[in-house]
Formats: structure tokens, C-alpha cells, sequence
């Protein structure tokens, strides 16, 4: 049975590092599926940056004239932040984490780009932030289109 | 008014089944990063009494939404489960204790049935 694509991009997208605002320590990441059991405040209180993956949207097309129809895929990944505090100790700062893990991203999908069998890009990049259940939770989604070749 | 409810509990209360939810964060699933999820299971008091009811509309077809709400000497925390006579309810939100001074009487949660 084919790999989940979800799980083919989680698996290069796990291997992101990133530091906290003191820029030695490692921050605590993690990388999982949408929907799981847990909050996003239980979450939060173990890591630092918390990545979601979610489900496809597909636009099908037609490449070249008489070809084969194409079917790219466009899956959201979603990277959460918020101002973490340790001992009333800023550690994480929401926005400057954002900045880190988008030069991550780019970084591993620019090297996963041309991968074995199939292709990988960065499509866009939505930034949305918001205050919610009392803290303040920013978000970027990556939308990364995967296309076999 | 609230010391009658709390001797209610203890004494006319039903007894239900409450699951209690965990989640074993070290051993997560190594393609969904999502922890196992268990239940362990007691025996409470629970007086239950319905709060009201909504149909949503899906896709798949008409879904029903009964919420209860639950009244127990003993805390039950949010994603916990109550079953009651083969019925399953889900503890969607968990209000603050009723106390009187610093002494817990009773806790109020409010349950989604799901079966």
C-alpha cells in the first residue's frame, strides 16, 4: 500500500532544528498529524512549536495536451507558536520561533525538491495570527504541492 | 441547598461507569505523532439530567447532539468518559466545583452523549 503523502513530507519536515530566543538551547518540536487526541494547551506545555500536518486539496490537470491527467496535491502544514513562559522567563517568543522554522522549511523543502519519484514546493506561505483561549497563538501555514514525476 | 444535592449524590446517586482518559505522550505513533489513548474504568455516583438538544446537518446525513449535565462527588476531567445503562457520554467541558469555603461539595460537568 503507497505511503500516506502526508507522511513522506512529515518525514522530511522532522528533521528540523531550531533554537529558543537564548539561541543555545534546542527548542522542543513536535510533529504531528491533525486532530489528534490532545489540546493545543496540553501541547504547549511540553514543546515549543508544535507542527500540523493536514489532508490534500487535489486540482487535477492535464500537463501537456494528450497526456496523462496530473494529480498535484497541496498539503497544508501548519506551524504554531506562542510566547512561552518558564518561571514568568520568556523563552520562546512566538514571532522570532515563526522566523526560525520558515528558514527551516524552506531550507528542507528546497532539499527535498527533487526527490526520487516525485517533486516539492513551497506554494504559499499565509501567516495568521490570533488571540485565543487567552494566549496569543501565531501560525504560519506552508502550503507544499507534491507532484509524482 | 448545595449540602442536600452533595447527601443526594452520596446516597441516591446512580452509579455509572466513569473512564478515566490518559495519554502515554512517550510511546507516540511514529507516523501520526499522536500518543495511545487508554481508559481506566470506576465506579461512581452521577445524577444526570438532561440540558438540551440540537441536530446538525452533515454530509453523511442528520447528526443528533444531546448534552446532560453531570453532577458527582468525584472529579472527572474533560475527554473522560461516562457510560450509564450501555449509554456512552463524553465530558465535553467540566464547570468549576460547587464549593462551600475551600471544601469541594460536588463538581458540575456537562456531558455530550455519543452512543
Amino acid at each position: 500500500m503507497a505511503e500516506d503523502l502526508k507522511y513522506t513530507i512529515k518525514k522530511i519536515v522532522d528533521a528540523i532544528t531550531v533554537k529558543k530566543d537564548n539561541g543555545s538551547t534546542d527548542a522542543a518540536l513536535i510533529f504531528l498529524y491533525e486532530g489528534g487526541p490532545e489540546t493545543l494547551k496540553e501541547l504547549f506545555v511540553t514543546y515549543d512549536v508544535v507542527t500540523t500536518f493536514s489532508d490534500a486539496r487535489v486540482v487535477s490537470t492535464r500537463f501537456i495536451q494528450n497526456k496523462p491527467v496530473h494529480h498535484p496535491e497541496t498539503y497544508p502544514v501548519n506551524v504554531l507558536s506562542l510566547d512561552k513562559y518558564v518561571a514568568g522567563v520568556l523563552v520562546c517568543t512566538a514571532d522570532k520561533m515563526q522566523e526560525k522554522m520558515k528558514v527551516q522549511m524552506r531550507t528542507v523543502i528546497e532539499a527535498a525538491a527533487k526527490s526520487v519519484g516525485f517533486r516539492l514546493k513551497i506554494a504559499t506561505e499565509v501567516a495568521k495570527n490570533r488571540r485565543v483561549g487567552g494566549v496569543k497563538l501565531w501560525k504560519t501555514t506552508y502550503n507544499i504541492v507534491y507532484e509524482d514525476v | 441547598m448545595s449540602h442536600f444535592i452533595k447527601t443526594l449524590l452520596e446516597r441516591e446517586g446512580e452509579t455509572v461507569t466513569h473512564q478515566a482518559r490518559s495519554l502515554d505522550t512517550a510511546n507516540r505513533d511514529a507516523e501520526t505523532g499522536w500518543p495511545p489513548v487508554t481508559y481506566t474504568d470506576s465506579s461512581i455516583k452521577m445524577y444526570i439530567e438532561p440540558l438540551s438538544t440540537r441536530t446538525v446537518e452533515t454530509d453523511g446525513g442528520p447528526v443528533e447532539e444531546k448534552r446532560f449535565r453531570g453532577y458527582s462527588v468525584t472529579l472527572v476531567n474533560q475527554y473522560d468518559r461516562i457510560v450509564r445503562d450501555g449509554i456512552t457520554f463524553l465530558v465535553e467541558f467540566q464547570r468549576e466545583p460547587y464549593k462551600k469555603g475551600s471544601t469541594v461539595l460536588y463538581y458540575r460537568t456537562v456531558l455530550l452523549q455519543v452512543t
